[in-house]
């Protein structure tokens, strides 16, 4: 058990869809697994942290859950979250990159439209199709998102067709010239003959951790269990951007072994490394070091640990990496405040 | 279960608030009916395409829409306008113009910025069919009168006049999308200072300055080929298969905008100094003949002829100097902000300090071509925030409620189940005498009674036995 908080703490899970699956191997991860006596049930637990309630939902739906204080946090697409989400709610992000369900809210026009690649494009074929009295129709299930997205553009007349089902047919089918929706590789958009706007996309979107502030004000009991789950989440998430490594060098002393490695200060770990001494049969002064290090310098770490005359080097993932303080919990408190 | 199930923002009206509205509801739609304006009650739900054809997508993000249950994407009106524009398109048979109509009512609108939810009582009218400075100036004299009419002095009239920009719009020939570019960033020209660098930077990045870099386009061979052969070749990608569906476009729209967009936009060269000027008007604001002089200055300084300002010289000239003596005349270049689908005189109403918006309108000559009319229909009209006239009101002698109401409220109390009746026929003669009456059903005692009344603004109690009227008690 991880935690003894005293108030009954409730989570939100997606029922469905890209998110469902990918959010319990997540949870697993960071050592908050989920037990679901079956796949028909909407209720579950989380055995490492009693008097907490995991409650299944539609993707879809779980930011107006947590809006209407059904649960103290959820977990949904940052997309439907910014979409969903009412102006001065009570709800708020609690960590915005959880690290999956990556996706981008793109525009895509029909592959025939030679003519049209950004977005200034479509701008200038908005206003075409309104000398023509015809109104540049946009199928999503993103109205909000969207609309913004034109008005910040510069696109005035438009009007938005507004759909749950499949909209890549839309154009084909007649009802809207363009769709507005998420894209992971792009392949279905191909397949129905659709091309996304070469500008930025309209939002990158993962999965993200939302929180009901207001609930959790009149529950102070639960934040027990909230930190706890914050610092595992923060734990898990940060640790993906590191390795531990540890190799074996030669050398006069523990003193000039380090003094060698810390010549290079960004490759040398990062707090710099920890050595001892190794005895072997050669009686050969030799020295274990392990350092931990940022995933993007790994190649480079291990160079300059060979020019050091470095052999056996290993690598491991961190499973967790744990700061001062979770500066998630710290942002969440302040929030709480406002 | 929720203690309220009221949309905040979206309230009762009840008591002297509701007295207060329908009396401002009456004394304007008399006074506009002094002017031959007929009322017309248009319908609160209409279909979402109406408003945005006139308001844009951006309406759509204000507006209350959801579909009826077969399947109509519908909206609560967020104005009246619209409406009254397609009543006239739809007349089989136009009544000589012009025509002059008035409305009231509660319109919806969302505020985006804040979250917040708005019903809210507009009450206007629409001078529909001409296009004569006199008709600018019969409104706006309208405007001004309908505020001093309902007790409110020291008001404002600001205006500005949109034929001038669309004169130096025309004059560089911008398309309209480089034309809506402009008149969305007047505000923004307005504060003066760095603004126009900004907007040109703006301007810049939507590819209508020129960027000095040619835009990408996947068949790179296609501009340095003659014309004819790159018709040819893009019509033959069109015919491909895996090209898939044009959706409403036809190849040539297609064609045409592919071509224009690879050799060239005559907007990048032409927004420069059309913004230059645009930048210039719009922080001219002040007494009229200065503003007039001022902006004469600015375009005889590009070699433009000054047609435009001629125009509002003399709507204003023809401005009946009589009906907006309470109002102060202010023209303000600037406000020709977001305001897309005006066309000539734009203004706002507002108190002295020109914090609160009392009402606002101008003329909108293009409406009824984009609401699917052949014919041109000039038009023109205000609608007044009656929300934002009210709270102005303070002691306002004229408003109801400060003056002597001589409607008397009675309770009529049977003093017992057999003196019923006799209550019935005594209330019926007190209603006859213009008495306000209403007979108990709560069986309270008079002292109950008391307490009631005095809760519930009433003035008198009258008991009534088997015989007749026993006592009256004034309470109030």
């Amino acid at each position: 058990m991880l935690d003894n908080g005293d108030a009954d703490l409730q989570i939100i899970l997606p029922s469905d869809g890209n998110l469902h699956q990918p959010t319990r191997e997540f949870l697993q991860s960071c050592n908050l697994g989920v037990e679901r006596s079956s796949s028909r049930t909407y209720t579950g637990s989380i055995p490492n942290l009693i008097n907490t309630k995991v409650l299944f939902q539609r993707a879809a739906d779980i930011t107006s859950k947590i809006e209407e204080g059904s649960a103290e946090l959820g977990i949904t697409g940052l997309d439907r979250f910014l979409e969903y989400q009412r102006h001065a709610s009570d709800s708020t992000i609690a960590i915005d990159d959880l690290g999956f369900g990556g996706c981008k809210l793109v525009l895509a026009v029909p592959t025939s439209w030679l003519d049209i690649t950004t977005i200034e494009d479509l701008a200038d074929l908005a206003l075409e199709f309104r000398e023509n009295k015809k109104q540049l129709k946009i199928a999503t299930k993103y109205p909000r998102l969207i609309s913004k997205y034109f008005l910040e553009n510069g696109i005035e007349y438009f009007s938005l067709v507004t759909t749950s089902g499949t909209l890549e047919a839309a154009p084909v089918a007649g009802y809207a010239d363009i769709i507005g929706d998420l894209m992971a590789t792009g392949e279905t958009l191909r397949e129905n003959k659709l091309k996304p706007l070469s500008s930025p996309a309209i939002l990158s979107s993962q999965a993200c951790l939302i929180a009901n502030r207001k609930l959790l004000r009149v529950k102070p009991d639960t934040l027990g269990q909230v930190k706890v789950i914050l610092e595992m989440m923060e734990g898990y998430i940060r640790s993906k951007q590191y390795h531990r490594i540890s190799a074996n060098i030669q050398g006069e002393s523990e003193k000039a072994t380090v003094t060698k490695i810390l010549e290079r200060p960004n490759l040398a770990g990062l707090q710099g490394p920890t050595i001892s001494r190794m005895y072997n049969v050669n009686g050969n002064t030799s020295y274990s070091i392990t350092i931990v290090v940022n995933q993007g310098v790994l190649l480079e770490v291990i160079d300059h640990l060979r020019k050091l005359g470095a052999t056996d080097i290993t690598t491991s993932d961190v499973n967790y990496m744990f700061k001062d303080k979770s500066y998630a919990y710290a942002k969440l408190l302040s929030q709480l405040e406002n | 279960m929720n203690k309220s199930i009221r949309i905040r923002g979206i309230d009762d009206i009840t008591g002297n608030s509701w007295a207060i509205l329908k009396w401002v509801q009456e004394t304007l739609s008399d006074l506009f009916a002094t002017h031959a304006y007929r009322f017309i009650e248009t319908p609160m739900l209409e279909p979402t395409d109406l408003f945005v054809r006139k308001g844009g997508g951006g309406i759509t993000t204000q507006m209350y829409s959801f579909s009826t249950p077969d399947g109509l994407q519908v909206s609560m009106r967020p104005e009246f306008t619209s409406s009254i524009v397609r009543h006239c398109i739809e007349a089989e048979s136009l009544p000589r113009l012009p025509i002059r109509l008035q409305y009231s009512g509660p319109v919806f609108r969302f505020d985006v910025d804040t979250g917040d939810n708005h019903q809210f009582h507009q009450s206007g009218i629409e001078l529909i069919g001409s296009d004569h400075p006199r008709s600018d100036s019969e409104v706006l004299a309208l405007g001004c009168l309908g505020i001093s009419t309902l007790g409110l002095e020291k008001t404002q009239l600001v205006m500005t006049d949109l034929d001038i920009f669309s004169q130096i719009l025309n004059h560089y020939g911008l398309s309209d999308r480089g034309r809506l570019f402009v008149m969305n960033h007047i505000s923004i020209l307005q504060k003066g200072g760095d603004a126009l660098l900004h907007v040109k930077e703006k301007a810049r990045t939507l590819g209508l300055l020129r960027p000095n870099q040619q835009p990408k386009i996947n068949i790179d061979d296609v501009s340095s080929m003659s014309e004819t052969k790159a018709r040819h070749l893009i019509a033959e990608m069109l015919k491909r298969d895996e090209i898939g569906s044009l959706g409403r476009r036809t190849p040539n729209q297609i064609t045409e905008r592919l071509l224009r967009k690879m050799w060239g936009n005559h907007d990048s060269s032409n927004m420069d100094p059309a913004l230059e000027i645009a930048g210039a008007l719009a922080i001219i604001k002040g007494d009229p003949q200065y503003c007039l002089k001022a902006a004469k200055d600015i375009l005889k300084a590009h070699r433009l002829t000054s047609i435009s300002l001629e125009k509002l010289e003399e709507t204003l000239n023809l401005l009946n100097s009589e009906s907006i003596s309470d109002t102060s005349l202010i023209l303000d270049f600037g406000l020709a902000r977001g305001m897309s689908y005006y066309t000539g005189i734009v203004f706002e109403l507002t108190d002295a300090t020109g914090k609160t918006s009392f009402g606002s309108g101008g003329r909108y000559d293009g409406l009824a071509n984009s609401l699917g009319s052949e014919k041109k229909l000039p038009a023109l009209g205000f609608a007044y925030n009656l929300e934002h006239l009210i709270s102005f009101f303070g002691e306002n002698p004229k408003s109801p409620g400060s003056s002597e109401d001589t409607t008397q409220s009675t309770l009529v109390l049977p003093m017992n189940s057999e003196s019923y009746r006799k209550a019935l026929e005594i209330a019926k003669d007190l209603r006859a005498n213009g008495n306000n009456v209403e007979i108990d059903v709560f069986m309270r005692n008079l002292e109950e009674s008391i307490a009631y009344a005095l809760s519930n603004s009433i003035d008198v109690i009258v008991t009534v036995g088997e015989c007749g009227v026993e006592n009256e008690y004034n309470v109030g």
